[in-house]
């Protein structure tokens, strides 16, 4: 995917960290967007794109812990940096769980924050293909016929022909020639590939 | 008794106060009483009596009596009563007579004759003239304008019937005269007086006789006849004789009843009958004084007065002649009674028996005031011994101080509490504040000032030491005592040895300040963590800053400006640094703790004990339901009652709004089995909001108004560094309980470091 300059977006109650951050992230090139609150950043709607979220975990109000939450729960989320001046474990364990990308303590080492931001981006840009393998998939999906459709479903589960044909009430070879069209229609190239896409496809369901 | 010795001052009062009632302002006048015979002339005493009776008893005049005797039987010659009249004028020459009273005619004569020296215009009142020839002479004479006068009585028949109604068989009648002046006068009388029974009775004059004689011829009397006896003043044969001594023995010698006319005679061997009564003549002339006295010129007054006659017998010779008192005449007086025993002690007797009654009753009521005094005595005794023991079985020790600084009461228990005795307090009243500390004696002092002063004090705490040299507290509490009246009577005090209560406290206190400080050591470690927070960002800020500008810098010309406005980024978050750094206070001794094998179970009953009348628990039933045997944890007794106090403490904010019979605090130890004790605290409060549970134990995490936050936070903090967890559930029944684990020493190999 030729992609869009990646944005870093930084919310922190505390202007030195939030401004220095932000001067550090741009000498290095990122494109950086600052906010002093969860609240602030949430009223701001971001659109889905290359980036990540810098969050601090201790402000006043919405806490980063619980934006993060708020996040989890969009289409697309942004990967979710959480530094913190004074962590406890539980409260690392729950962000983690919760799906952060990492959780760094102040005063944090430039390279860690670096790693950490180039992790969440790769991440995202592959959450981003398999999203948009998803949407090219479930498109192919929707070439097939309902009977084409049944012994996909059945397939990818490891039935082998002869099962399906019994399962669906006809012949072994009627089983053979739906699967040479289903394979034609999915642009599978092998029966591992259509596996494959089937386990994609089965990821990313939750996202309709 | 008590009646008698009461009587007795009565009376006395009574008659002090008689005279002073009756003392009316009575003008004085002087009476001069001239007497014809002596003083012992019978008739005199009792005329004498009767002029001072009726003087007496006059309301207009203070009579003073002035009494004069001329002895006229003894010296009767001229010269001597010329030397008497000389005598009388100058004796009262410098006296005012007001009036006279001469007593037989011969007194009369006297005064008369030297009357142009002697008392002259002093009017004079003629007492008992003895013959009516006397007084007609008197009537006719010039004199009589300042003179007046009554008669003696001569009533013979007045005698003579009474007489013979008593001896009715009366032939004869012998009649005795002596042979002086006043002799012949009453003879006279009488010769006058029988002429009327000449023809009746034949009359034996024994008159002019010798004593002798007539004695014998008084003996050889008939038994029909009866003696008159006139008045023997001289003798036929000239001896002189006391009227009535001679009469003694006449009466003796005579064998028949001896009548006389005089009541002087009476008592003397007479039987008694009508007589003149002298007391009566003599009351008679004073009357007569009086008028006279008053005003009433004595030439108006008729000579001869009412002659007051007299009835009266003698016992004895009614006896000695056989005289029944049934045959006297009515109003008779009987005199001389010899009495029977009875008569004669009667009032002696009726006394007697009165003192024997009275003495009885006196003995009776004796006995039965003893008995009652005794019965009281040992009531009081009882009492006594019953106040007695309520006081000295006191388990404080009591006492009674008297205003005058005296101890009136000391209960024995002062020894226990002070090691001295009662007696020696009572001995010395200095020694109860010998005994308090020096440091206290002005609070003692001040405080005993208003007991004094009834101020009622109420009680103070002080300490004494003891005789044994320890030193004890003591909670005094006293009150002023008054009696019915309201009169001060000390103070009242009660001193209770609370030594064992103070240590206590003392010790609760220690308690206290170290689970402060616990509390402060875990409040300042939250306070590093969060400085360490603080601190971390302009850190965080310099290094994001400098790693900025060296890479600006690389970038030469175009990044200048960009590295300008890093370096003083780095400038100012380390400024910020600095200030906070500077505005650190106070920093922490670093705490070391002390784990001992502990077991849960005292340790929770320990602080349970500590915390008891703590306000905050008031009206919270504090539960406990301890496992029987549990192993002992490694831990630090004051820190895990920390956590305790905390949970106990978060629970009873839990239950502010909960009924009081559901303030109720659970707490229960029970064996964990892979992690050694599990000790809960279960409340019935509200319960706890499921969202916000992650964040119980966070430091500065509240939900309470007031309050850091920190209880939990520090709990944990404690509880994770013994090893073990703690964490917190609602209960399916409401209110929530919170659990910690302590590992059990045996198992674990140590606490880490948190």
């Amino acid at each position: 995917m030729t992609e869009r300059k990646p944005t870093i977006f930084i919310v922190d109650d505390d202007p030195s960290v939030r401004e220095s951050t932000e001067l550090m992230l741009k000498s290095v090139g990122f494109n950086v967007k600052t906010f002093v609150s969860a609240q602030d950043f949430l009223n701001a709607r971001f659109q889905e794109g290359p980036g990540c979220v810098v969050l601090d975990v201790r402000m006043p109000g919405m806490s980063g812990l619980e934006l993060q939450e708020k996040l989890v729960s969009v289409k697309t989320p942004l990967p979710v940096i959480f530094i913190t001046g004074h962590g406890t474990v539980p409260m690392s364990v729950r962000a983690m769980k919760a799906g952060a990308v990492d959780f760094l303590q102040k005063p944090f080492e430039e390279q860690d924050l670096l790693d950490a931001i180039q992790r969440a981006i790769s991440q995202q840009r592959e959450r981003k293909s398999k999203r948009d393998e998803a949407d090219e998939l479930r498109k192919r999906l929707k070439a097939l016929t309902p009977r084409e459709y049944e012994v996909f479903s059945l397939l990818v589960t490891g039935m082998a022909n002869k099962e399906v044909a019994y399962e669906l009430g006809t012949s072994e070879r009627t089983v053979k020639a739906h699967r040479a069209r289903v394979m034609e229609k999915m642009s599978a190239r092998s029966f591992a590939d259509l596996v494959r896409f089937a386990e994609t496809l089965k990821t990313h369901s939750t996202d309709h | 008794m008590a009646i008698f010795r009461l009587i007795f001052p009565a009376l006395l009062l009574l008659l002090l106060l008689q005279p002073l009632s009756a003392a009316e302002p009575r003008d004085a006048k002087r009476v001069l009483i001239l007497y014809s015979e002596d003083e012992a002339h019978p008739a005199h005493e009792m005329t004498d009596q009767g002029i001072r009776a009726a003087f007496g008893s006059n309301k207009f005049f203070n009579v003073q009596l002035y009494t004069e005797y001329l002895d006229v039987s003894r010296f009767g010659e001229p010269s001597h009563a010329r030397a008497t009249a000389d005598y009388l004028r100058g004796k009262y020459s410098g006296v005012e007579i007001h009036a006279i009273i001469t007593v037989y005619p011969y007194a009369l004569d006297f005064l008369l004759a030297e009357r142009s020296t002697l008392f002259s215009e002093v009017p004079i009142i003629a007492a008992e003239i003895t013959s009516r020839s006397y007084a007609e002479n008197l009537e006719r004479s010039p004199t009589r304008r300042f003179v007046t006068g009554t008669l003696i009585g001569d009533d013979i028949t007045g005698l003579m019937d009474v007489a013979l109604r008593l001896r009715p068989e009366t032939r004869h009648v012998a009649l005795v005269a002596g042979t002086a002046p006043n002799d012949a006068f009453s003879e006279e009388i009488f010769r006058s007086g029988l002429r009327p029974y000449a023809g009746r009775i034949d009359l034996i004059d024994l008159t002019k006789l010798s004593m002798e004689e007539t004695l014998s011829r008084l003996r050889s009397l008939p038994s029909e006849a009866l003696v008159l006896y006139s008045t023997i003043f001289k003798d036929g044969a000239g001896k002189a004789f006391v009227p009535r001594e001679a009469l003694l023995l006449i009466s003796r010698a005579a064998a028949v009843p001896v009548f006389a006319l005089y009541e002087s005679y009476l008592g003397f061997g007479i039987v008694g009958g009508r007589m003149v009564s002298f007391h009566a003549q003599g009351k008679e002339a004073a009357g007569l004084a009086l008028r006279i006295m008053r005003g009433e010129p004595p030439a108006d007054i008729t000579i001869g007065g009412d002659q007051g006659y007299v009835s009266a017998y003698d016992w004895r010779e009614l006896k000695r002649w056989n005289i029944s008192e049934a045959d006297l005449p009515a109003g008779s007086q009987i005199r001389y009674r010899t009495p029977s025993f009875w008569e004669e002690y009667r009032g002696a007797i009726l006394a007697g028996i009165s003192f024997i009654i009275i003495e009885t009753l006196l003995v009776i009521s004796l006995f039965m005031s003893l008995h009652k005094r005794r019965r009281a005595e040992s009531e009081i005794a009882a009492t006594t011994l019953r106040y007695r023991t309520v006081a000295d079985y006191t388990y404080d020790w009591e006492y009674w101080l008297a205003p005058d600084g005296t101890l009136n009461y000391v209960s024995p228990s002062c020894e226990r509490i002070t090691g001295y005795s009662a007696r020696e307090f009572m001995d010395d009243p200095s020694l109860f504040l010998g005994t308090i500390v020096p440091e206290d004696r002005e609070t003692w002092g001040r405080h005993h000032r208003d007991a004094h002063n009834q101020l009622n004090p109420g009680g103070i705490q002080f300490r004494i030491r003891t005789k044994g040299g320890e030193t004890r507290w003591i909670d005094h509490v006293c009150t002023p005592v008054t009696d019915t009246q309201g009169k001060f009577l000390g103070v009242r005090a009660s001193n209770r040895d609370i030594s064992d209560r103070k240590k206590a406290e003392f010790e609760a206190q220690q308690h206290r300040d170290e689970l402060a400080h616990v509390t402060r050591v875990a409040a300042m470690g939250e306070l590093t963590s969060s400085i360490a927070h603080e601190l971390n960002q302009p850190l965080a800020a310099i290094r994001n800053y400098a790693n900025a500008a060296k890479r600006f810098l690389s970038q030469g010309e175009p990044g200048l400006s960009k590295a300008r406005d890093a370096l003083e980024g780095i400038i100012r978050d380390d400024r910020r640094a600095a200030e906070l750094i500077s505005g650190v206070r106070g920093l922490l001794k670093k705490e070391e703790s002390c784990y001992r094998p502990v077991h849960v179970n005292s340790v929770i009953q320990e602080m349970l004990v500590f915390i008891r009348g703590d306000s905050v628990l008031e009206g919270l039933s504090i539960e406990t339901d301890f496992a029987p045997v549990l192993p002992a944890v490694l831990g630090e007794r004051v820190q895990l009652q920390q956590v305790l106090l905390n949970l106990m403490l978060n629970a009873v904010d839990a239950m502010n709004q909960s009924k009081p019979d559901l303030r109720k605090l659970v707490i229960k130890t029970e064996n964990d089995e892979d992690r050694g004790v599990k000790v809960s605290v279960r409340d019935f409060g509200a319960g706890i909001d499921e969202t916000h549970k992650d964040k119980l134990f966070e430091p500065f995490y509240t939900t309470k108004p007031v309050g850091m936050g920190m209880g939990l936070a520090i709990s944990q903090r404690i509880i994770s560094a013994h090893g073990g967890s703690i964490w917190a559930e609602n209960n399916p029944g409401g209110g929530a309980t919170f659990y910690f684990t302590l590992p059990a020493s045996t198992e674990s190999s140590g606490p880490h470091g948190a």
